[in-house]
């Protein structure tokens, strides 16, 4: 039976059994998999996931050995309303899906699709990180052209992940973090692009000692002129003790940006998605694109969180600020841009858990209550004004039965100040600077 | 149907119950809850038992309730009659919160290294003070802990552990169950935290020759290549 065949037999309220017997198969055949790539209720630990799929190699097939599986799909019944994120039936199938695809016996899975024989998502899975490549795609009528983008996709998986560092309200680390994440990612081996995109104050250049552009970067943007490739200055520490250079590489602010610039004429000639469309050509050379995005909503900052797969906000506890404009980044700025991206099909960024950066040492227990008063109120009004629940993004451990107020953090330390006057990253610099950065990276990305 | 009467929660006489392990919590507690109780309240949490001969129980969780119970002069008390398998009085009792559970560190992954150091660590009267969560973290994460005998090692990363208080400290939230040392050893990390003569055994066992001349970090060099 052809898949075209196999949607019309269908009858409209099909149960998850119905679309599991009839669909499933023919679908994953139009995505590329024969019958040999595919086995139903592939186990993974105690649970077991609908559908699993991989292509075969030599005599590894699939069917026979089940190791090693490269997509996993999770199918729901058509009653299940999978049309859109904000829906319960979405919800709970993406929190299946993920308890799937970070399962430990699931390493070797890059990508998770759920589907409901109406609707159909399809999700990444960069080391720790799950996030939607595609909006919830509809498959009446079109079933063909979404057959094909995500045979694209699943053809060709981007080796990297985008992570625009972003919070409006300056001073609270972005650049600091984002050098110190690179440095820590490189240690673990990762190939790492950091972009300087506040170009006001091009202060990412500055703390590595790197000399910032002179009008490259519009041309790059443009798309015209010039290659990308060729604004990418290397950031190298040689040491005795280093049997090879440590390092990655960056593309520093534009000196032709930093003055007075009249927004309006600048949207002129550039585009919001330019960032996102020149960067796709980088994608298969880093493991991680990090983005260092100005402190404001105007243009280069939702460049940079248009043109990311996920966004980390970095704020402090004794800025009030800082913790509203997270939340007003959340429930309004990045919504924004992912419905730009949702137009042409794309998902746009996820958040990530709010990481609270330079918090004391030495716990004073009334600074910190205040802190949690404040983001109670938070929550509670954005929860009221928008319908949005902020909760996971200040406490990512809080769940059912269990007030867990832990944040992700990283304390104040007079380490990752002082390396910035020596022009290195402190996780290069000095070791406690750098553990506490491996327990960030640890715990958002590896 | 079955006569056992395991899994039932039953109102017993209280002389038929003897204490189990008795609760450590302050006086005051048992005092303030006992008032509230009164003597003919009903303790809706109810007290977990053994049978341990017909019509006598004794109490393996929920010890508080029991010690409530008992200052509150309740003549009957509501209990679940529980098996008595070693097993059930251990997840009775940490449960009921009576017991710190353990965690293996040997196999434990990241996230439960940090949530049993960061416990540690929030303890009132920790003697870990000026221990770095990050620093400690990372270092038993990377460390070749599976292959650990004790937590002696713990005290050799440099993270402000001494043996004795601090140590005891982590003991009781880890316990080990160590895989033996493989014959053959290649990873650097490993290599160093042996002692030079185990190397030197090491290294005699693949034949090498000439090895009193060699220093520690030659030999971690020579069977690091091997």
């Amino acid at each position: 039976m052809s898949l075209e065949q196999a949607f019309q037999s269908l009858p409209p309220d099909a149960a998850e059994a119905v679309v599991e017997s009839i669909f499933s198969k023919p679908f994953l055949n139009a995505l590329g998999f024969s019958d040999e790539e595919i086995v139903p209720k592939f186990g993974i630990g105690k649970w077991a996931v609908d559908q699993a799929a991989r292509k075969n190699t030599g005599d590894d097939i699939f069917l026979h050995t089940q190791n090693d599986p490269y997509l996993y799909m999770e199918v729901k019944g058509r009653p299940a309303n999978l049309s859109g994120e904000m829906y319960p039936d979405h919800r709970d199938t993406v929190l299946q899906l993920k308890r799937y695809l970070l399962a430990p016996s699931s390493k070797s899975v890059k990508w998770g699709l759920i589907m409901n024989s109406l609707h159909v998502q399809l999700f990444r899975k960069h080391g720790k990180i799950v996030h939607p490549v595609t909006s919830c795609l509809s498959l009446e009528g079109n079933l063909k052209q979404v057959v094909k983008l995500l045979r694209q996709h699943i053809g060709s998986p981007p080796k990297a992940l985008t992570i625009a560092l972003y919070n409006n309200k300056g001073g609270v680390g972005k650049t600091t973090t984002t050098i110190n994440l690179a440095a820590t990612l490189t240690l673990y081996k990762k190939k790492v692009l950091v972009i300087d995109f506040d170009h006001n104050q091009s202060d990412l250049g500055d703390a590595l000692n790197l000399s910032p552009l002179k009008n490259k970067v519009l041309g790059v943007l443009k798309g015209k002129s010039a290659n990308i490739r060729d604004i990418i200055t290397p950031y190298k520490l040689e040491h005795p003790s280093l049997k090879e250079p440590l390092g990655f590489d960056v593309i520093t602010a534009d000196d032709a940006f930093s003055g007075e610039l009249d927004e309006a004429k600048l949207r002129q000639i550039v585009k919001l998605h330019d960032l996102h469309k020149a960067l796709e050509s980088l994608k298969n050379d880093y493991d991680y694109i990090l983005i260092d995005s100005p402190p404001n909503w105007r243009l280069f900052a939702q460049k940079a969180i248009y043109a990311a797969d996920v966004v980390l906000i970095p704020a402090r506890h004794d800025n009030l600020h800082s913790l509203q404009n997270a939340s007003t980044a959340i429930t309004q700025f990045i919504p924004a841009m992912r419905e730009k991206r949702r137009a042409v099909q794309e998902s746009g960024p996820i958040v990530l858990p709010i990481f609270m950066n330079n918090t004391p040492t030495r716990s004073a227990p009334f600074q910190v209550a205040l802190m949690h008063n404040a983001i109670k109120k938070i929550i509670v009004k954005s929860k009221s004004e928008t319908g949005f629940d902020l909760t996971h993004y200040f406490y990512p451990k809080y769940c059912k039965g269990q007030k867990n107020l832990d944040m992700v953090s990283v304390p104040y330390m007079a380490y990752i100040p002082r390396a910035d006057f020596m022009h290195m990253p402190a996780a290069f610099a000095f070791k406690p600077a750098r553990e506490q950065y491996q327990n960030l990276v640890k715990e958002y990305f590896l | 149907m079955s006569f056992s009467d395991v899994g039932n929660l039953m109102c017993l006489p209280f002389d038929e119950i003897e204490s189990g392990e008795p609760t450590d919590v302050h006086e005051y507690l048992i005092q303030a809850a006992a008032n509230q109780l009164g003597p003919d309240g009903r303790n809706w949490i109810p007290v977990i038992v053994k049978e341990t001969a017909p019509d006598q129980y004794q109490v393996i969780g929920n010890s508080f309730v029991y010690a409530v119970a008992a200052e509150a002069g309740l003549a009957e008390v509501w209990c679940i009659i529980a098996d008595d398998l070693p097993e059930t009085v251990a997840i009775s009792r940490s449960l009921a919160q009576e017991v710190l559970p353990k965690t293996n560190l040997s196999i434990a992954s990241r996230e439960e290294i940090s949530a049993a150091v960061d416990y540690v660590l929030h303890q009132p009267a920790t003697p870990l003070k000026g221990v770095s969560h990050a620093s400690l973290v990372a270092r038993l994460d990377e460390a070749p802990r599976q292959y650990w005998k004790n937590l002696q090692p713990i005290t050799k990363l440099g993270c402000r552990i001494t043996g004795g208080k601090k140590l005891k400290a982590l003991e009781e939230v880890f316990y080990l169950t160590p895989e033996p040392m493989p014959e053959v050893i290649t990873d650097r990390k490993i290599l160093e935290t042996l002692t030079t003569q185990q190397l030197k055994d090491m290294a005699k066992k693949r034949d090498v020759k000439g090895l009193s001349k060699l220093k520690k970090a030659d030999l971690v060099e020579l069977l690091a290549a091997a």
